[in-house]
């Protein structure tokens, strides 16, 4: 089993809603904020081979959103999904599956895309979409602070295109490849571990959303369930022996990977590394 | 019955932990904050006269903590909870019921004091305390986000006290004063409503800490369960709209009272006023 990470983009948080309760003279410490309070955040996501298998989880903002959407929430960079696919030779038609963390746009927006009659259609024509039957309903009867993050021109053509796999509980989708719930950022996230060799990857999605997220009383204020965020937390911390683990960042700009220590202060990041460099590509 | 805010002094928080999701380049045009990124808010409590019963709402942050703490949060202004009451001729021993909305520090700190043996007591000997059965529980078993907003020495020498009442659902405690729970930004949180001169005030705590709070996106980080704060400003709204509710803000410094009237965007701020011109007193 081989591990990639696919950049797509560059997206803009605020640093405050980023950080939560944490005061800003704490966090800018540790992740940095543009004079308008604005933090930049990877959207980097993970490709899995193993063999014909090529999964992809998550995929991004996509490509589909109007010019002042993007403008409002992206940073331009000389990468993008199709880019970075192809970097490793792979293109959208190789994809077998596709794991959606969740259905916030920054999340699963590239899996559709528009054809040339603008029609929304699945960018990945081979691939079945995995994603966790309470985030759809979640996603289709949304609260007023998540509406505005599930665009309906993301969620259904997916759930149109006969494509879809919908799971209710945490399972071994493929071997070695486990899917694990979480509910304190938004209902039914999915969190994948993939064990490689002797150590689990863990793709962090917005239960991790960077190194700094990794103490526990770093919660976004995005998470629509805080006090679950640290149940969570803590289910995640205790069923794990950590010096098994590497967890891989989707929004840390600037840290892909890390292994975790145990310390006085509780767990942090300790190693930071690149995929490539720990597969020494 | 006769109702007056009482000052007791501002603090300082993160505006990013006060205005939760919305950005600062939104939130910092109305509420600005200073270089570190803290803004200023008021501890405004409210006291309430009826006749030989003097009830105090909340009672801001005291004076009991130490240099250092007092410093993480700024304390400012020249008003203080025992200027405050002087100024309208009562003193800590006139009051005879607190109502606590809930046990966080900004807003029961006042309440407990050191005597000159260094011993913690009521800083308000003759007044009985009410608070809500489900607020008590959550600080006395604290999760770990509030565990730092329960300080232990504000909350048990109330009870050690035998000055405490706990009452467990909505209830009208004194005629025309009745109080409400809440349970977004923490368990039980008691808001209380108080009927005068056939209006309806409406004493907002952390439900809308400020007037800039009213909007439904504006829920501040702190808030332990935001979408039952969702839930609880849609219910609130529909009934403050109807009954033309007054709000009166604790923390908003530049704001005592507002009404409300729905808009096309949502309910938002009508007009602003201080508690003396909505009574009539100038």
């Amino acid at each position: 089993m081989e591990l990639f990470a696919i950049d797509t983009g560059i997206i803009k948080f605020d640093g405050g809603s980023m950080f939560g309760i944490i005061p800003k003279v704490i966090w800018q410490e540790q992740y940095p904020a543009d004079k308008r309070n604005y933090s930049h955040w990877a959207m980097r996501c993970l490709l899995v081979v193993d063999g014909d298998r090529k999964i992809l989880i998550d995929t991004g903002i996509g490509n589909k959103q109007s010019k002042n959407f993007i403008r409002y929430y992206t940073e331009k960079t000389d990468y993008s999904l199709q880019s970075s696919l192809e970097k490793h030779g792979f293109g959208f038609d190789d994809i077998t599956d596709i794991v959606l963390t969740h259905l916030h746009f920054d999340h699963c927006g590239g899996c559709v895309r528009y054809n040339e009659n603008n029609e929304p259609i699945l960018a990945f024509p081979n691939a079945t979409i995995h994603a966790s039957k309470q985030q759809l309903e979640w996603s289709l009867n949304p609260n007023d602070r998540e509406s505005p993050s599930f665009l309906k021109e993301n969620i259904l053509p997916i759930l149109e295109s006969g494509k879809l796999n919908l799971i209710d509980k945490e399972q071994e989708l493929f071997p070695g490849f486990y899917l694990k719930l979480y509910n304190g950022h938004t209902d039914g996230q999915i969190i994948p571990h993939i064990h490689v060799n002797d150590k689990i990857f863990v793709f962090g999605a917005d239960l991790f959303p960077s190194t700094t997220h990794i103490p526990i009383p770093y919660i976004m204020a995005y998470d629509t369930r805080p006090l679950l965020t640290i149940d969570d937390k803590k289910r995640f911390f205790a069923g794990i022996n950590l010096q098994d683990l590497v967890v891989f960042f989707e929004h840390d700009l600037y840290v892909e990977c890390c292994t975790l220590i145990d310390t006085d202060k509780g767990v942090k990041a300790d190693k930071t590394f690149t995929l490539d460099e720990y597969f020494k590509r | 019955m006769e109702l007056f805010a009482i000052e007791t002094g501002n603090f300082k928080l993160d505006g990013g932990a006060m205005f939760g999701v919305v950005p600062k380049v939104i939130w910092n045009e109305i509420y600005p904050s200073d270089e570190n990124n803290l803004c200023n808010w008021a501890m405004r409590c409210m006291l309430v006269v009826d006749g030989e019963r003097k009830i105090l709402i909340d009672n801001g942050i005291g004076d009991k903590q130490d240099q250092k703490f007092l410093k993480n949060y700024h304390l400012n202004g020249d008003d203080t909870l025992e200027k405050s009451l002087k100024k309208l001729g009562f003193s800590f021993d006139d009051i005879t019921d607190v109502i606590l909305t809930h046990l966080h520090f900004d807003h029961c700190g006042g309440s407990i004091k050191y005597n000159e043996k260094r011993e913690l007591v009521p800083a308000f000997p003759n007044a009985t305390y009410h608070t809500s059965n489900q607020q008590w529980e959550w600080a006395t078993n604290p999760n770990r986000r509030e565990k730092a907003s329960f300080l232990h020495e504000n909350i048990y020498p109330v009870k050690e006290s035998g000055q405490l009442n706990l009452f467990g659902s909505d209830i009208e405690l004194f005629p025309g004063l009745f109080l409400k729970l809440f349970n977004g930004h923490t368990d039980g949180q008691v808001i209380p409503h108080i009927e005068v001169n056939g209006k309806t005030i409406v004493f907002c705590a952390d439900l809308f800490p400020s007037s800039m709070h009213i909007p439904m996106p504006y829920i501040m980080a702190y808030d332990t369960r935001p979408l039952i704060t969702l839930d609880e400003k849609t219910r609130f709204f529909k009934e403050a709209i109807e009954k033309d509710y007054i709000l009166f803000f604790e923390h908003d410094i530049y704001h005592e009272c507002c009404n409300l009237h729905e808009t096309e965007k949502g309910v938002r701020a009508k007009d602003y006023f201080t508690l003396n011109e909505c009574l009539g007193r100038f």
